[in-house]
Order: C-alpha cells, then sequence, then structure tokens
C-alpha cells in the first residue's frame, strides 16, 4: 500500500496530470483543488489530498484536509475535507488513509459535520474528542414534491402531476405568507445583498465572532463565496466522484442587516437548487428575533424550497417567530476534533458555525 | 507471557472482532478478511488493547501488513 500525497502547492499541476486523468473515481474535483489552491489560509507545503489507488488505477480511499486559522494567535489547524473509502475494495484502506491525514497535519484536526458512523469510529480510535450530537431543523417553506420526484428520476408523469399540485398549494399559502410579509416586525432594518464583503464588515464580525475559534477575515470569506466546489453549468463530461458536485443552481451571498446607518447583523446565505442554509451569521446582541424574521422574509421573496439550520440560537429565534413552516423536521450532525486541540477547544465554550469545516462550499 | 501465547490470544480476538476467518494464520492479512472495514480495525485494536493491557501507537499500527506483524508489535511491547 503506497500513500500517495498531494500538496496545496502541487493541486493545479495534479488535476492536469496524467496520473489524475487513470484514476477512477477522481479524488478531488478541478472546482475544488483550484478552490484549495487558492485558500488565504493555507501555505503551499501543505497537504491537501491522501489518497490510496490500486494497479489498476482504481481510487481504494481518500482523505481531504483543508487549512484554517484559529481566531487570537493564528495558528493552523485543519478540517477533514472528505473521507471516501471503496464500498468493496477499498475497506481495509480507510482508517490507515485517515490517520495518515492526521499524522500529517500534527493531529490538529477537526470535523465539524460527520455522520454518526464516522463519530463512532473517530472516537474509539481514543484520538478524539467528540462532541455532544448538534440538533438542527429542516424548516419546509414550500412544496416541491414534483422537483422531488425528477430528481430522483421518478416516473415523468407522476413529477409533471406533483408539480401542478404543488403549484396549487404553494399558490394557496402564498396568499398567509404575503400577508405575514406586510406584518413586517422588523420595518427599522434594512437589508443590503453583497456579493463580498469588505473591512468593515470584516470588524463587525471581529467583534461579534460568537462562539466559534475559526478565524473568519475578509480574505477567508470572499475566498469562499468565489470558489465554491459545486458546479451549476452542464457543460463538460460528467465526472467520476463521490461525492455531489454537479447541482441545478447554487449561489451564495452576504445579507447585511442594518438599523439605520449600524450593521447589526451579517449573514451569510447559501442556496443550493432552492435550498438555503446560513453558513455563517454574526450579529449583535439582541437583535436575532429580528434577524430570525427579516431572514424567513427573504426567503419567502425568493421562494426558498427550505432552510437547514443548526446554530442553536437562530434555530431557537426561527422556531419562535411565529412564522409559517409547511413543516420542521429534526436533523443532526455530529463533530469531533483530535485530542491535540483540546486546549482550543474543550477549555472555552465554543460551537462550530453551520459552514465550519468544508461545509460553506457545497 | 510467551509468544505462542500471544499469538492465541491475537487469535481468538480476531475470531472474537471479524467472525470465523477461513484459515487464520500469522500470515492473513486485511486482504483475507472480508469485513474488515474502519470500524473494525478500530474495535480490533481496543479488544487487542484490552486483552494484553497495554495501549497501542495507533500510528504503529497501520504500518503492520498482517497478523504476525501484530503478533510481533505486541510481543515486543510486553518484554519491553
Amino acid at each position: 500500500m503506497k500513500i500517495r500525497e498531494i500538496t496545496v502547492g502541487a493541486l493545479p499541476d495534479f488535476i492536469q496530470s496524467l496520473e489524475y486523468k487513470n484514476l477512477h473515481p477522481k479524488p478531488i474535483t478541478p472546482a475544488r483543488a483550484i478552490s484549495q489552491f487558492k485558500n488565504p489560509h493555507a501555505v503551499k507545503d501543505d497537504v491537501a489530498l491522501v489518497f490510496v489507488a490500486g494497479n489498476d488505477d482504481m481510487l481504494l480511499a481518500f482523505a481531504g484536509l483543508l487549512p484554517h486559522k484559529i481566531t487570537g494567535s493564528g495558528k493552523r489547524i485543519f478540517s477533514n475535507s472528505g473521507w471516501w473509502v471503496h464500498p468493496q475494495y477499498g475497506r481495509k484502506f480507510g482508517l490507515p488513509v485517515f490517520l495518515h491525514a492526521l499524522r500529517i497535519c500534527r493531529q490538529r484536526m477537526f470535523v465539524a459535520d460527520a455522520t454518526a458512523h464516522t463519530q463512532s469510529i473517530l472516537e474509539k480510535t481514543g484520538l478524539f474528542t467528540c462532541c455532544p450530537p448538534v440538533k438542527g431543523s429542516r424548516f419546509f417553506l414550500r412544496f416541491y414534491s414534483g422537483e422531488w420526484l425528477r430528481k430522483n428520476k421518478k416516473s415523468r408523469f407522476f413529477s409533471y402531476l406533483f408539480s401542478v399540485l404543488d403549484k396549487i398549494l404553494n399558490a394557496l399559502i402564498s396568499l398567509r405568507v404575503s400577508s405575514q410579509l406586510k406584518k413586517n416586525v422588523a420595518e427599522k432594518y434594512s437589508i443590503n445583498s453583497r456579493s463580498i464583503i469588505d473591512d468593515d464588515l470584516a470588524e463587525f464580525i471581529k467583534k461579534h465572532p460568537g462562539d466559534s475559534c475559526l478565524m473568519q477575515d475578509t480574505a477567508k470569506l470572499n475566498w469562499i463565496v468565489q470558489n465554491p466546489w459545486v458546479t451549476w453549468t452542464k457543460e463538460g463530461p460528467p465526472l467520476s466522484y463521490p461525492f455531489t458536485y454537479r447541482v441545478e443552481s447554487f449561489r451564495q451571498e452576504f445579507l447585511e442587516v442594518k438599523m439605520g446607518s449600524e450593521t447589526v447583523a451579517l449573514l451569510l446565505l447559501s442556496i443550493r437548487d432552492k435550498h438555503a442554509s446560513i453558513p455563517f451569521i454574526y450579529y449583535k446582541k439582541g437583535v436575532l428575533n429580528d434577524v430570525a424574521c427579516i431572514l424567513w422574509n427573504h426567503l419567502a421573496r425568493i421562494k426558498s424550497n427550505s432552510l437547514v439550520v443548526f446554530h442553536q440560537e437562530l434555530r431557537m429565534a426561527l422556531e419562535k417567530s411565529g412564522k409559517i413552516w409547511l413543516f420542521r423536521k429534526n436533523i443532526t450532525r455530529f463533530a469531533g476534533y483530535s485530542k491535540e486541540l483540546n486546549p482550543i477547544f474543550a477549555e472555552k465554550k465554543f460551537s462550530f458555525q453551520d459552514g465550519e469545516g468544508d461545509v460553506v462550499f457545497t | 507471557m510467551k509468544r505462542k501465547e500471544i499469538t492465541e490470544q491475537t487469535f481468538s480476538i480476531f475470531r472474537k472482532v471479524f467472525g470465523d476467518v477461513a484459515h487464520l494464520s500469522e500470515q492473513t492479512s486485511a486482504e483475507d478478511i472480508d469485513n474488515w472495514d474502519s470500524l473494525n480495525h478500530v474495535i480490533l485494536i481496543q479488544e487487542l488493547e484490552k486483552a494484553f493491557g497495554m495501549k497501542f501507537d495507533l500510528f504503529d499500527i497501520i504500518e503492520i501488513r498482517d497478523v504476525g506483524g501484530l503478533v510481533n508489535y505486541i510481543f515486543s511491547k510486553n518484554s519491553a
């Protein structure tokens, strides 16, 4: 078993190489590779990818590493950006590849969005501190069963039929939604959409970092929104890659909430295939309930199908906002960090933001 | 503890974790065991640590290629 390591600086050449061309499936997409190459918190010698392939160029397992900086000291830590094992031939290589990645980053690794299975493996290694499960909610705003059937390649007839039904039901609920839009409790606020942030907003984040330990500066946040890991163009042949990389639509915008001329909140809003999430949110104390209403108004206006939230305070604020949700589904995700990072994470109150690690990119 | 005892105990733990492994020998490697995945890998290590009352370095363990290598590792730690 020979484990290959690809550094951040070598990623652009790697995706052009014959080795990459022959690998199946691919351990990284070109969009991810170029994005990681531009990471302002990485240095070129950081290892971004660790993988094992068989003699026939079949990819057996890989683990990704994404460098971050922590607030205060600016020391670098790494999130695990993907751990994949070939379901048939790669099972023996899963743990060695992951441990290799862990060793490379000097055991300074965190996992912000893991499955219960992954968390149980990490816990059993004895090398990780596992966080309590993070409860989240998916708030459904509109009916989209027709779309769901189409995407899951069910019968075209039923997909069409349900789309019509969705339209009727959405028209009915839009009456109630518009009445709620009129009773806007947050009239004293204005909302600005921005494609990138400037140093003033970065200063606002610095003042209101919340419980996150990870540094989010202008360079990093703008790099994130300018370099997503999914593509929505239909050009080019499909790529053999184990995770989702092609979607129908994906966009991100910063929403700056102002009271008069003062910024009181900043949200990064991601919309993927009409489903919204808030990877990052920063706010002044006391405004979150109003921000939740403003967010709901915005999502209703842009006709978002659903919103996923793990941020505990925002979730609570949305739940008690009195706004209309078709229904709400409880969801759970898991997180953890290597024990080397105990001094950073375990000794103070912290929580990962929803988009922490590599979640924000997809 | 003698090497032979360590080998027998290691075999018994392999059977406990992976079920009936056909032709279990010192040459048996991960390739020969169907349900050797990441989770069973760490469970195996935990069981070995419990049985031999020692803490393994996971990073050393991943370099080991077969059961014999594992027995040698435990034997060397045991005699140290």
